[in-house]
């Protein structure tokens, strides 16, 4: 039975990927089988997490009329909620009330201890655990590689660690440490019992006790996902728990040598609590109600603007081909630059699609064991490229010396020997740094060949064609064709930045888009496939190129990788792409901080922003993101979506059983909702689900996470510097607001089917709606009914 | 004429009076600003300490003032700090954008290198105990940037009391060099003791003290700990500590060689603390799983040995290990962020090989006939002589052994050979040698040595054997010496700890009714 509860507890968190493939997660993906407004409230029962904004948020919302008196009613008419207009204005101008939440028995300690003068229990037990969780998981420790578990090696060190009786002045801990159960099982089922947690209580308090190592319980998550895609499992999560719970078993013990008063006082309280947590977690919720409707108010502000700008009648489609095609990742980085090169030429049509381009791949570079994923986290790779070029011999050069720099004998005379020509490297990397090269990245030139195998199989003629159909269909690119199809992947450019691969494209996997971009123009240029595509109905005329680029998201510059035949008939792409991209740069430099009005001057201050190794925000990477817009490219090209929109093109004509829309709304439809809620609750709590401050962060076992500063438990999500400029937030939490262009049947036909995204549109984690053909209002799909948008009541308004 | 004289013999202080304008710039209303300031009179003072530099090595018989030292450990801390002091004021330009305590910091960190260039320059040691005492105070406010964090309370707060430990016994030794010399100039001083006398009683007592301040100051074991813990703190101010202000403990003890080579009694406290240090810290290195605790702990190792660089009276050695020291380690913080590619490029790397017997045969064989060849058999093959290239040899050895094909590290290592003669021959024009060639100290840094030497293969080669998981626990845990000093320093003199976000919670009884009315 409280096994159960105990699995319940570790089913609840959510993964985080390492920081070499950092790709965002939705902190509670895990738990939206509950409404978004119960998480809420249990979360801060439980741990005083914070999944909505301070009432100063949107008292300044309020004040600065982004937010107006009819979202206020119409907020609480869905809600359901008595209250009026002054109600909810008393509600935020109130200071929040600080409601009791639970406590573990480590709280309930520290409570009685002398902080000025006794190390806080719940800081040691975070650093200890924290500590010995990032020697366990980092390569090549003894720890991390013994056969032992996780719960076992723990206890083996921690019986053997004088050090925290010591910091703790308590100096029967080690007798404590030793009473421990060998097996993790048998620790959670002892102390349980010993506690006196009753079943119905075991999983939210197995769950408190996890959020105090939320970050290595999101590592441990990681593992279990990998493990999940490969059709295996773990208990780390288990033993992890154990390691926690193991800690509140010692200091139930330990408190029994408190003076009796203080001990039954203590054991009084913790009896107490176990009965109210259903009370305690009411409490919460009736508190946030109304803090709920003004977050809702905010959405309907920013849906209803939304919805009359996606009314306006669309633009016909252009009569003649095309003359060029560039398909973007759906990115809301993309939106910005695709409008900008789309000014160019009414010739030019452009495309959005998942940037892994369909491919299910992980690149090897040739001649390493090294590979890494290229497509969104929820996917296992299918298919790996390899490519000859890779620079090893460097790698292995550089990877020595830091190995020989950090062997303890010799770090004296590297000192004294190499240490004066830091000094040159100090001057170079301040004054004069070069344009970074990611160590993977640094890829062959444009003729290299790039061999896809499955398995040790080489791909067949059939199988890539195949692929490579799919693709096409995918992305409603089955012609006509123009002459140049530009195919942009995306990544970002920054130096000195543990973080850089979040700012990359998300859907490969935290890498940027260049391999997947090259792989499918390959594919796409291979004679054999084109004939085999014919037989699928796909016509590629020969004058057709495919060609591969990257779009640097720092600095709005696009490269093309065309080779010597094709570059010479590019000139004037080249000549739009440059366009495009200082009016791409113009529009973002503003937020920038950046105002120079000469072109030239602007890109040459963004590029050195990408090189400097100072620089904490490189670019605004996806913050302030809102929706995510499936249609075709005709219905939004007419619009200015200010960088928040995630365009998935698809036409609904062409995609028989709706298999295509199918796939949209189970991948990308998910990874835009991970991507929004990582910023939404990056910046709702920031402590519990952002990585707090840069100028802190330190590297923990190379790609594992970061700490800030110098423990503490590890850090997921996204760093301050990337959601506020010192001065406001960057990024609104709103959650994601999803228009779909397609028959209302079909898409209530795929939700239904699929649980969990039934899950994300029903327990309020996104908004779904539905764009008609004819131009009007979309309207929402929820708890399975269909619901007009009620604008015309904001036109009516008085401002 | 005249005046151009007397400007021209108090130009090294403009070096710290450029420091306090850019200090004062941090007033100016916008960041914007005051930034551009601070960098040009980082500039400026980077300009000046090279000049001054210049002109010292040009004409030497340039008149300074009486206040001012101009030898030539004075000129190269002075660059140092000032070479430093550019970058770090660049670096935290960007770096700190945004912060609401931006304004603090760029005062706090250009008050700080403004106090450490009047300690590096100053003739006098009135003045330069003034100094001291500030850089102090100024460390203090950086190191409490982030007031409200908990463990950067409890770092700073231990660093608080040792700084001014460090102080008192730093006023200690001065009153005591004053009973002995009669004087506070420095140079007049040093002239005392390198005339040869005995020294007397003060003279000894004095040097102990300086002794134990330059461990203190260099964050030697067990009183290490707010080294570790003071990542709590912005990462250019770990550069800035770790790169201008530790190393005062080896530029003191450098500044007072005549006294100290004749000081036994000092000489030993630091061969035994600051050797046990670097043994043990540099393995306690090997255990740290994150980029900055890592590289604290390696300079906790490398004061150690500069320190006892120092004891052995290898004073332009550890000058040498000062300077590039800071080099090194300053750029290691300053680039901490890309240690996600280091760790891909060494997953990239070939695998590593680990190598066999007949490996560390062959490299020992050829480090030894590298650093003979280098040295000559005379100096390798005794045993002061061989303490002496005891750390080179080793550091060959795990080259030649470790780090790839011999045929490829050959070369590699027999450059890093001639580096390292062409630097000591350069040094000791700067600041010449006095090895004492002590037979019991040699004996004793050799055991240090090759205890390191052995302990790293047991950990590297053995690492399942029970003694060698024994030592890594105890490694890993550091061996406890600073949980000791903190809970001592936590009961006698309690730190005022900020409160967390503080658990909300019923203060007399809970009950039931009170969740729910809440």
């Amino acid at each position: 039975m409280y096994l159960d509860a105990i699995d319940q507890a570790c089913a609840r968190i959510a993964p985080t990927w390492p920081l070499d493939q950092m790709i965002a997660v939705n902190p509670w993906w895990e738990l939206r089988e509950q409404p978004f407004a119960s998480v809420s409230a249990r979360l801060a029962a439980l741990a005083q997490v914070q999944c909505l904004m301070p009432k100063e948020y949107f008292a300044a919302l309020w004040q600065q009329n982004d937010l107006r008196p009819v979202h206020l009613r119409q907020a609480v008419a869905e809600g359901g909620v008595a209250a009026d207009e002054a109600a909810l204005l008393a509600h935020i101008q109130q200071p929040d009330e600080g409601l009791p939440h639970w406590l573990n028995l480590s709280d309930w300690l520290d409570s009685q201890r002398n902080l000025g003068r006794q190390m806080a229990w719940k800081d040691e037990i975070i650093h200890q655990i924290s500590q010995f969780c990032a020697a366990y998981f980092n390569q090549g420790t003894p720890l991390s590689t013994g056969a032992r578990g996780l719960y076992a090696s723990w206890l083996e060190i921690t019986r053997q660690d004088r050090g925290i009786a010591i910091l703790m002045g308590e100096p029967d801990l080690s007798r404590q440490f030793h009473d421990l159960p060998a097996q993790a099982d048998e620790l959670i089922a002892t102390a349980l019992d010993e506690l006196a947690v009753p079943v119905e209580t075991t999983a939210d308090y197995g769950h408190a006790l996890l959020l105090d190592i939320n970050g290595w319980a999101s590592w441990v998550a990681y593992l279990r996902w990998q493990d999940r895609l490969q059709g295996r499992d773990n208990r780390l999560m288990q033993e992890l728990l154990a390691i926690r719970l193991a800690w509140e078993r010692v200091l139930w013990q330990h408190s029994q040598s408190l003076p009796p008063t203080q001990r039954d006082k203590l054991h009084y309280q913790w009896r107490q609590q176990l009965g109210s947590l259903p009370a305690l977690i009411a409490s919460h919720e009736r508190s946030q109600q109304l803090t709920w409707v003004w977050q809702r108010a905010a959405e309907l502000a920013y849906q209803q603007a939304l919805a009359q700008q996606l009314s306006q009648p669309a633009e016909a489609a252009p009569a003649s081909a095309p003359l060029l095609q560039a398909a973007f990742c759906i990115d809301v980085r993309s939106e910005v630059l695709r409008r900008a090169l789309e000014a160019q030429d009414a010739g030019i049509q452009t495309l959005g699609f998942a940037g892994f381009f369909g491919l299910p791949i992980a690149y090897q570079p040739a001649g390493t064991s090294f590979s890494r994923p290229q497509l969104p986290g929820l996917l296992a790779p299918a298919v790996q490229v390899t490519e000859s070029s890779a620079q090893i011999d460097t790698h292995t050069r550089q990877a020595r010396w830091q190995a020989f720099s950090r062997a303890a004998p010799a770090t004296f005379s590297q000192v004294e020997t190499t240490g004066l020509f830091y000094a040159f490297k100090l001057l170079k990397d301040s004054l004069f740094p070069a344009k970074h090269t990611h160590p993977v990245n640094q890829h062959g030139p444009e003729t290299v060949d790039f061999q896809l195998r499955r398995g040790e199989q080489p791909l067949s003629l059939t199988e890539k064609a195949a692929l490579a159909g799919g693709i096409l269909r995918a992305m409603t690119l089955t012609g006509p064709f123009a002459p140049w199809v530009l195919l942009v992947g995306h990544g970002s450019s920054s130096r000195n930045n543990p973080l850089a691969a979040g700012l990359d494209c998300g859907a490969c996997g935290g890498q940027t888009g260049e391999i997947n971009a090259r792989v499918l123009a390959q594919l796409l240029n291979d004679p054999g496939v084109r004939a085999a595509l014919r037989e699928q109905d796909i016509l590629i005329p020969a004058a057709t190129c495919f060609i591969p680029a990257l779009h640097d998201t720092t600095t709005d510059d696009i490269t093309c990788f065309a080779t010597g035949e094709a570059e010479r008939h590019l000139g004037t792409v080249y000549g739009w792409l440059a366009q495009a991209g200082a009016q791409a740069r113009a529009e973002r430099a503003a937020r920038l901080g950046l105002s120079d009005q000469n072109p030239d001057r602007l890109q040459q201050q963004l590029q050195q922003r990408s090189r400097d190794w100072s620089q904490v925000r490189p670019e605004w990477g996806l913050a302030n993101n809102a929706c995510f817009i499936v249609a075709p490219r005709q219905r939004t090209r007419h619009l200015h979506l200010a960088g928040r929109s995630f365009l998935h093109d698809y036409r609904w004509q062409q995609d028989e059983g709706f298999n295509i829309l199918e796939l949209i709304m189970t991948a990308p439809m998910v990874v835009t909702h991970w991507i929004n809620m990582q910023y939404n609750a990056s910046v709702t709590d920031n402590h519990k689900y952002g990585c707090g401050n840069k100028v802190l962060h330190n590297v923990v076992g190379g790609h594992l996470g970061v700490f800030e500063g110098n423990g503490g438990d590890l850090r997921i999500g996204l760093p301050l510097q990337s959601l506020h400029d010192g001065q406001q937030w960057q990024h609104q939490p709103l959650r994601l607001s999803v228009y779909i262009a397609a028959p209302a049947a079909a898409i209530a036909g795929i939700a239904e089917r699929h649980e969990a995204v039934r899950h994300l549109i029903d327990n309020d984690w996104l908004y779904l709606f539905r764009l008609a053909d004819a131009p009007g209002l979309p309207e929402r799909y929820y708890r399975g009914q269909w619901l007009p948008t009620r604008v015309g009541q904001v036109s009516g308004e008085p401002a | 004429m005249l005046l151009i004289h007397s400007l021209q013999s108090w130009l090294p202080a403009a070096v710290p009076l450029l420091f306090l304008l850019g200090a004062l710039a941090a007033g100016l209303p916008k960041t914007a600003w005051s930034w551009r300031v601070s960098l040009l009179t980082s500039a400026a003072a980077l300009a000046v300490s090279l000049e001054v530099a210049l002109l010292a090595l040009v004409q030497p018989a340039t008149p300074v003032s009486p206040w001012l030292s101009q030898t030539p450990l004075s000129l190269v801390m002075v660059t140092l700090i000032s070479f430093m002091g550019f970058l770090i004021v660049r670096y935290s330009r960007h770096y700190l954008h945004g912060d609401s305590g931006g304004q603090r910091y760029q005062f706090w960190l250009q008050f700080t290198l403004a106090s450490v260039a009047v300690v590096v320059l100053s003739n006098h040691l009135l003045v330069l105990l003034a100094a001291w005492v500030l850089i102090g105070i100024g460390l203090h406010q950086l190191l409490m940037f982030y007031p409200d964090r908990p463990r950067a309370a409890l770092a700073a707060h231990k660093k608080f009391l040792l700084a001014r430990l460090a102080e008192l016994t730093l006023l200690a030794a001065i009153v005591l060099l004053y009973q002995a010399q009669q004087t506070f100039w420095i140079d007049e001083i040093l002239a005392a003791y390198r005339s040869g006398q005995a020294l007397d009683g003060y003279s000894q007592m004095a040097a102990l003290l300086l002794a134990v301040t330059a461990l203190l100051k260099c964050a030697q074991l067990p009183l290490h700990g707010w080294l570790m813990q003071v990542m709590e703190a912005p990462t250019p101010v770990s550069a800035l500590l770790h790169a201008g202000i530790i190393n005062l403990g080896g530029f003191l003890l450098i500044l007072m060689a005549p006294l100290m080579v004749q000081a036994t009694a000092a000489q030993w406290l630091l061969l035994l603390v600051a050797g046990t240090t670097a043994l043990l810290a540099s393995l306690i290195m090997m255990t740290r799983i994150s980029i900055k605790v890592m590289l604290a702990w390696s300079t906790c190792a490398q004061m150690g040995f500069m320190l006892v660089e120092c004891a052995l009276g290898l004073y332009e050695l550890a000058l040498l290990h000062l300077v590039a020291h800071s080099c090194y380690k300053a750029h290691a913080f300053l680039n901490s962020g890309t240690a996600v590619e280091q760790s891909l490029q060494s997953r990239l790397a070939d695998p590593v090989r680990r190598a066999g017997g007949g490996r560390w045969l062959l490299g020992l064989l050829l480090a030894v006939a590298l650093v003979v060849a280098g040295f000559g058999s005379e100096t390798v093959f005794s045993v002061t002589g061989l303490s002496m290239v005891l750390p080179l040899l080793l550091a060959l050895v795990i080259l030649l052994s470790e780090c790839g094909p011999v045929w490829r590290v050959l070369l590699p290592a027999a450059g890093l050979l001639g580096l390292y003669g062409l630097q000591k021959t350069l040094f000791a024009g700067l600041v010449p040698t006095a090895a004492h060639g002590d037979l019991l100290a040699s004996v004793w840094v050799s055991l240090l040595l090759l205890t390191l030497a052995g302990s790293y293969l047991l950990l590297r080669y053995r690492p399942h054997a029970p003694l060698a998981r024994r030592l890594y626990i105890h490694l890993f845990a550091g061996f406890y010496l600073d949980e000791w000093v903190t809970r001592l320093t936590l009961r006698l003199w309690p730190a005022r700890l900020p409160q967390r976000a503080r658990p909300v919670q019923p203060t007399s009884t809970f009950t039931l009714t009170a969740g729910e009315t809440a």
